[in-house]
């Protein structure tokens, strides 16, 4: 009897929450579509006043100047319950949307309508998800104010919510909101480490100018996200700092700093990239000929063929990938290569031209009329089949549409001609 | 004593193991749901955050490598690539690799990206059958395509490996659709632990009844057949509150072959896919539990909620037969081939928790489910049943399924609501509850099966007959679909 009971209950109680669930379900997606019409209904309402208030200019007013609240005006009063919900939704919204005068007049709104104080109420919250929020929110409404709480945010036992305050400072800007932010670069993560750092790129000056302060007291994995930043930042002033880095005793951050100075693009540090080439460690010296290759001046030219019979392959072929970029020049140097006496040089040289699509116009060049041409692509051409390397040849010689490049090509590839 | 007093004995003490074991296994179920529950919620708040644009535009997002093995997939090759390079992410690489197919995989490739052959460096960091060519295209510089000799799965993926230039890898089968921002959401362990996560996976959902448009999924919808229905509601309970939970307490032993990201070198270190297995992609996981393990690391194999890919999966009882056949007898396999780790504590939770698991429930509770209905049957012959208690006990466990079917639907339809319409909620209440009746006893009865073929030491993948994500295309000759 005792075992019937126990059954009897296990029915009743498995049955009754199973029961409560699927009602549930039921309650909570037939409630969550009558809000989200309401709020649509309501919405339709409000945004036309919100965006008339936020576009408003003082000449268009009867009295010729703007009221001193005009967003509580346009909403009727401080919003609550569903009218605030719908207008934080309209003013996030057009936030993103919306720069320059109508941009500060929708942080004027969020301040005005009383949403940043309800934002820095909610970075004291006990729960960690509606700090975030509210740090989160914060840089949305770019609320000057909140910097030092979003700073003391940057210490949150919580990871998110330490990565919302920092990215809200990166927002609202600021001397006082990039130095919490280049000394977050120092935290051992990763993830942390790539936002802190993406926040910074879009910071301009001022965050060039506190990572270069900051430099001597910064860890090794802060420096080398530094010098992304650095380089992200195209700051023509960072390119004497950086070069001096190019001298460091540690590789990684010579590496990154002959990085960042590639993707900086002056032509100014060429001779240090140059001398960089001849660098003890291979990551720099591959660095290096990529940095000259995005800098994309003919002056690297010669280096650059240099560095093709380095004896590392990551260097032979960053080499080979920067003289691609050099335009006319770079690919007669690729050419020049193919009789080098390296033969990985010539390698790599084969490698960028068929990449290049150059191959393709010497193949193409075997019907030219003009004897130069024609005997110009032929040499290459027998240069290339003599160093075995012709697997794409080969495809050409079968596929290509002209039957008398292919018959051509045919030969040459028997060594005929 | 007589047969009778045997037989009683026997149905007696059968009982009350049943009871335990049912007891016991609910319990576990249970408490899965509950850290699945806590976990989905945490997610669904992080992610509430835009944190993805961010991770997208960053330079120090890992790049990825997308492996996409493809056998006999002419008719669906060029549809996949094109939607894998619409994928919303930083760096990444697709490397195509065609295993020996007999049909024009190759050609349409070849036609559709206008590729050549080009020299690039082929490291054997893992044997794998002879590479024939590499080919690249001057248009698309971020398409590979290996074309070599037949080695299966594995060895296409071993293949990929090889020729991978990225530090993270990304196995996607070739008839499964990546969402766009898969791969942002699935890379996120890796950015927020990068020394310590290995591998991660995402959940998959079931492509059959969606609307698919150039490689991606425009309108989801439950599928229109019975039995993919059934699937559906298969998969949410396994992915979101089987998974969810494993990963929780760091013992999650099957990251699905049609989507996971692998830190290589890890995967290198093990001897990347192994050949001699019907699941791959479980038995590869279980190595690198193992490896790091015995080695002491400290790391994750980590379970992404929301990530999606897109599969079709059987819609014919016999597919669905092949497709588990293969599954259990696959997991069967790894859990042979790794017993040592069975209730060791140098495996920590994984040797005490997970492996015992899969064992005692995974592996031996189909043979209990099928022996309770025969033992039923039994007493009701020798006039044993207690027909009272029968029904009660069998109420309990149908609520109870129906139960953790109704609450893993409610997980979904709290978090993630992929399935909007109204239609599509009562359809998954309604075959939440029948699931329990017809579905569940035929996955037994399959397991049981598959239990003999391991015994037996059979192999084959099977083949099925896929529709194709578009509706016009004809019904072709494939393998049983591997993602699960």
């Amino acid at each position: 009897m005792i075992a019937y009971r126990i059954l009897v209950i296990a029915i009743l109680a498995v049955g009754g929450v199973l029961t409560a669930l699927a009602v549930g379900i039921v309650i909570n997606k037939a409630r969550r579509e009558a809000r989200a019409l309401a709020d649509r209904r309501r919405r339709e309402v409000l945004e036309p006043r919100l965006l008339s208030a936020i576009h408003a200019e003082a000449r268009q007013t009867p009295t010729g100047s703007l009221p001193e609240t005009p967003f509580r005006l346009a909403v009727g009063a401080v919003p609550h319950g569903r009218d605030a919900r719908v207008v934080e939704a309209i003013l996030a919204d057009h936030a993103t949307r919306v720069r320059g005068v109508a941009r500060e007049r929708i942080s004027q709104a969020f301040e005005e309508l009383g949403f940043v104080d309800r934002y820095m109420d909610g970075l004291r919250a006990s729960r960690w998800w509606r700090r975030a929020d509210s740090a989160e929110r914060l840089g949305l409404a770019r609320a000057g104010r909140a910097v030092e709480a979003l700073v003391a945010r940057m210490e949150d036992p919580v990871s998110e919510v330490r990565m919302r305050a920092a990215k809200s400072l990166g927002e609202i800007r600021g001397r006082a909101a990039v130095r919490p932010l280049v000394e977050a670069l120092a935290r051992p993560s990763r993830w942390s480490t790539l936002r802190v750092a993406d926040i910074l790129s879009r910071m301009g000056d001022e965050a060039a100018e506190e990572i270069r302060i900051a430099w001597p007291r910064l860890t090794r994995p802060a420096r080398l996200a530094s010098l992304d930043i650095l380089g992200k930042l195209h700051r023509l002033e960072s390119i004497g700092f950086i070069t001096g880095v190019l001298r460091n005793s540690d590789a990684d951050e010579r590496a990154r700093a002959a990085h960042a100075l590639g993707v900086i693009g002056h032509a100014g540090p060429i001779p240090e990239l140059v001398s960089a080439l001849e660098d003890t460690d291979w990551p720099v010296r591959a660095m290096s000929a990529k940095a000259l290759g995005r800098i994309g001046s003919a002056d690297a030219v010669e280096p650059l063929v240099r560095a093709l019979r380095d004896k590392e392959w990551w260097v032979r072929s960053n080499a080979a990938g920067a003289l691609k970029r050099l335009g006319p020049r770079g690919q007669q140097a690729l050419v020049d290569a193919l009789e080098d006496q390296d033969p990985y040089a010539r390698h790599q040289a084969v490698l960028m031209l068929e990449e290049t699509g150059a191959l393709g116009q010497y193949v193409s060049a075997l019907d030219s009329r003009v004897d130069a041409e024609r005997h110009a692509a032929e040499r290459l051409i027998r240069l290339i089949v003599g160093m075995g390397r012709i697997d794409y040849l080969g495809d050409q010689a079968r596929e290509y549409p002209n039957f008398r490049v292919r018959d051509r090509l045919g030969e040459l590839l028997e060594g005929k001609a | 004593m007589g047969w009778r007093e045997l037989a009683i004995g026997f149905v007696y003490w059968f009982n009350l193991f049943v009871l335990f074991y049912f007891l016991a296994l609910n319990t576990i179920y249970l408490v899965l749901f509950l850290v699945s529950l806590r976990e989905v919620f945490r997610f669904v708040r992080r992610t509430f955050f835009s944190d993805y644009g961010q991770i997208m535009q960053s330079e120090m997002t890992w790049p990825i490598s997308i492996l996409v093995p493809a056998h006999n997939e002419e008719k669906t090759i060029v549809e996949t690539i094109r939607s894998l390079q619409m994928i919303n992410y930083g760096e990444f690489e697709i490397i195509v690799i065609n295993d020996g197919s007999t049909d024009g995989t190759l050609l349409r490739l070849r036609e559709a990206y206008d590729l050549g052959r080009v020299d690039k460096v082929y490291r054997r960091s893992i044997e794998t059958e002879p590479v024939r060519a590499i080919y690249g295209s001057l248009e698309h510089s971020n398409l590979l395509v290996i074309d070599k000799e037949k080695g299966g799965k594995s060895d296409a993926l071993n293949a990929g490996i090889n020729l991978s230039r990225y530090p993270l890898f990304c196995s996607v089968d070739a008839d499964s659709i990546i969402e766009d921002n898969a791969l942002l959401r699935v890379v996120k362990p890796f950015m927020e632990y990068p020394d310590e996560t290995i591998a991660a996976g995402g959940i998959v959902r079931i492509a059959n009844g969606c609307e698919v448009k150039e490689g991606r999924v425009v309108r989801i919808a439950l599928p229109e057949q019975i039995l993919p229905i059934f699937q559906v509601v298969e998969y949410l309970r396994a992915f979101l509150t089987g998974r969810v939970g494993w990963s929780v307490v760091r013992s999650l032993l099957l990251i699905s072959g049609a989507f996971g990201i692998y830190k290589k070198k890890e995967v290198i270190a093990v001897g990347g896919y192994a050949h001699d297995t019907d699941t791959e992609d479980l038995e590869l996981v279980v190595r690198l539990h193992e490896s790091m393990r015995l080695a002491g690391r400290k790391y994750r194999v980590v379970f992404v909620p929301d990530p999606v890919c897109w599969t079709e999966v059987p819609s014919t009882w016999k597919i669905l037969f092949r497709q588990r056949n293969r599954w259990h007898r696959g997991m069967l396999q790894s859990l042979w081939r790794h017993k040592r780790m069975f209730l060791n504590p140098r495996y920590g939770g994984l040797g005490l928790m997970a492996y015992p698991y899969f064992v005692i429930f995974e592996t031996f509770g189909p043979f209990i489910e099928v022996l309770g209905y025969a033992a039923v049957i039994l007493s009701w012959a020798l006039g044993l049943l207690n027909t009272t208690f029968f029904l009660l006990f069998l109420a309990v466990a149908v609520l109870y399924g129906i139960f953790l079917s109704i609450a893993a639907i409610l997980l979904e339809e709290m978090s993630f609501r992929r399935y909007p319409s109204w239609e599509d909620l009562f359809k998954l209440l309604l075959f939440g509850i029948l699931e329990n009746f017809f579905y569940r006893q035929a996955l037994a009865l399959f397991k049981v099966k598959a239990f003999w073929d391991f015994l037996r030491r059979k192999r084959h993948w099977g083949r099925m007959d896929r529709s194709g994500f578009k509706k016009q295309a004809p019904p072709e000759q494939a393998e049983a679909p591997a993602s699960r």
